[in-house]
């Protein structure tokens, strides 16, 4: 019974989870762009995301390590603080880009400028890591997180073109600008792989104590959470291409997005995807500043542990305490956060061999998991998306860039 | 499985590492690319239907939010934050525009 209640958790958390600013607003740009064109771009972040966080809790059921834990050891600290770097600067960059969806939506319910509820989101953010759990923190979040699930039936109710969705999800050259095709391409594709996603994954198998028991549900919450998770992200891009596409509409400022929902399902429509750009953004915030938290306290060595009073892990509460307050004021600059957002992603894709390399590493190593290494297809599935993303994102950045958008 | 490891096995992991990040192209070369790609990237022709295209969905923004917002379903608060987004949109179009024209 335990196990079962663990799996339909860990589903709820895949599928409340998957969605936040960088999945919706990718999603949003490339519907709006190219129609259902990039769901091909979806559904290989979201097969090699399920692959990495299959890989984070295997690690962490079977070897009791988490990933900065095991990458310290295996590699030494001169070695790890490259990834170390990599990660915590996307993740830094990824939590000011929730931190700004979450201060978005207030602005578009009350029509105070987002650079105001900024401080108030930030403050919220860190109130619940100081005073709550993980358990809280991790569940909750991602049970307010099925209000996303309002996409689906917006996607719906559009009658979107499932044929379509089908035939595109190999992918396909661009019909038209070819620079925006292969940026929006490699945006979702960061958004759907963030590294906090299998990091943060990896530290909640410790910090639930599984063991090798737990494989078959890691592999199921992994394949199906991570799954129902994708197909929110591409009944977004789906809305998103039905509504704008044919109206000639680019997303070009959060404020446009909206118009997805309220087309399809009237006031509700406007105020379910408030609600839901709110609470996942708000959920992966505090996802995202635990993670970095969890990540340098692992990888140093520190002890840490959102279970634990924030008193008997100072170090770790610091990290966090710090990465939220810095975030909050890069979005009180009042900086464009769907701009960050997308050049988060896009640099998150960049940096995705730096931060997967190391771990195909650790988890074909026999030492660290027995019999349980990776499958050559596992291997090869993570491998060929992250340099792939990564060479793209290499040449589409700057293009995009030259581009002026 | 072990927990500890020794600082042999950390330098052969530490090797392979370099190799895969060294198999990159060097840096000089992969800008040479970049510039050559960019020199190809955008004639004027094609920034000013970009810049057409851009004006024309910003209209069709403003479009769509007042016919939804006539079926009463959006909010006059959210409405008026369209409306500004989509005067700012097609300013920093048209200044874009003139700055490339230039």
């Amino acid at each position: 019974v335990n196990k079962l209640l663990e799996i339909a958790l860990g589903l709820v958390t895949g599928i409340g989870g998957f969605l936040e600013a960088g999945s919706l607003s990718t999603s949003a740009q490339a519907g709006a762009s190219f129609g259902v064109q990039l769901v091909w771009a979806v559904a290989l972040g979201t097969i090699c995301i399920a692959f990495l966080v299959e890989m984070g809790g295997r690690l962490a059921a079977v070897s009791k390590h988490t990933l900065p834990d095991a990458m310290r050891e295996r590699f030494g600290i001169r070695f790890f603080t490259v990834p170390l770097i990599a990660v915590v600067l996307v993740s830094f960059l990824v939590l000011a880009s929730e931190i700004g969806g979450v201060s978005l939506a207030l602005q578009l319910a009350t029509g105070i400028r987002f650079q105001w509820w900024a401080p108030v989101t930030a403050v919220a953010v860190w109130l619940l890591l100081w005073a709550h759990n993980f358990s809280l923190v991790e569940k909750g979040a991602s049970l307010l997180g099925l209000v996303t699930l309002v996409f689906l039936v917006g996607a719906y109710k559009l009658h979107a073109p499932l044929g379509a969705i089908g035939a595109n999800l190999l992918p396909s050259l661009p019909k038209e600008d070819p620079a925006k095709y292969w940026f929006t391409a490699v945006s979702i594709i960061g958004a759907s792989v963030s590294p906090y996603l299998f990091y943060f994954y990896s530290a909640g198998a410790i910090e639930d104590e599984w063991d090798e028991s737990y494989l078959g549900v890691n592999r199921l919450i992994s394949g199906l959470g991570m799954g129902f998770g994708g197909t929110v992200a591409i009944a977004v891009l789906a809305g998103s291409a039905m509504v704008f596409h044919p109206l000639g509409i680019q997303i070009d400022r959060y404020e446009q997005i909206p118009l997805a929902l309220a087309q399809p399902l009237g006031r509700w429509g406007f105020i379910l995807f408030v609600a839901s750009l709110g609470i996942a953004c708000f959920g992966a915030a505090l996802e995202i500043a635990l993670q970095i938290a969890y990540l340098v306290a692992q990888g140093f060595g520190w002890k840490w542990g959102e279970n634990i009073k924030p008193g008997q892990a100072a170090r770790f509460s610091l990290v966090y305490t710090l990465a939220i307050l810095l975030a909050g004021l890069v979005i009180l600059t009042g900086i464009d956060p769907l701009k960050l957002t997308i050049f988060s992603m896009a640099l998150t894709a960049l940096s995705l061999p730096v931060t997967v390399v190391p771990l195909l590493i650790i988890m074909n190593d026999p030492e660290y998991l027995g019999d349980n290494v990776n499958h050559w297809v596992a291997n090869a599935a993570v491998l060929v998306v992250s340099v792939i993303a990564c060479v793209v994102a290499l040449v589409a950045i700057p293009l995009q860039f030259l581009g002026g958008s | 499985v072990r927990n500890v490891r020794n600082g042999g096995t950390a330098e052969r992991a530490h090797g392979h590492y370099q190799t895969f990040l060294t198999s990159f192209p060097t840096f000089p070369t992969f800008l040479t690319f970049l510039t050559l790609l960019a020199a190809c990237h955008s004639s004027p022709e094609e920034k000013e239907q970009k810049t057409r295209q851009q004006l024309a969905s910003w209209e069709a923004t403003t479009r769509l939010t007042d016919e939804l917002a006539r079926q009463g379903a959006l909010p006059a608060v959210y409405v008026r934050q369209v409306r500004e987004a989509a005067e700012q949109g097609k300013e920093q179009v048209r200044e874009q525009a003139a700055k490339t024209s230039q």
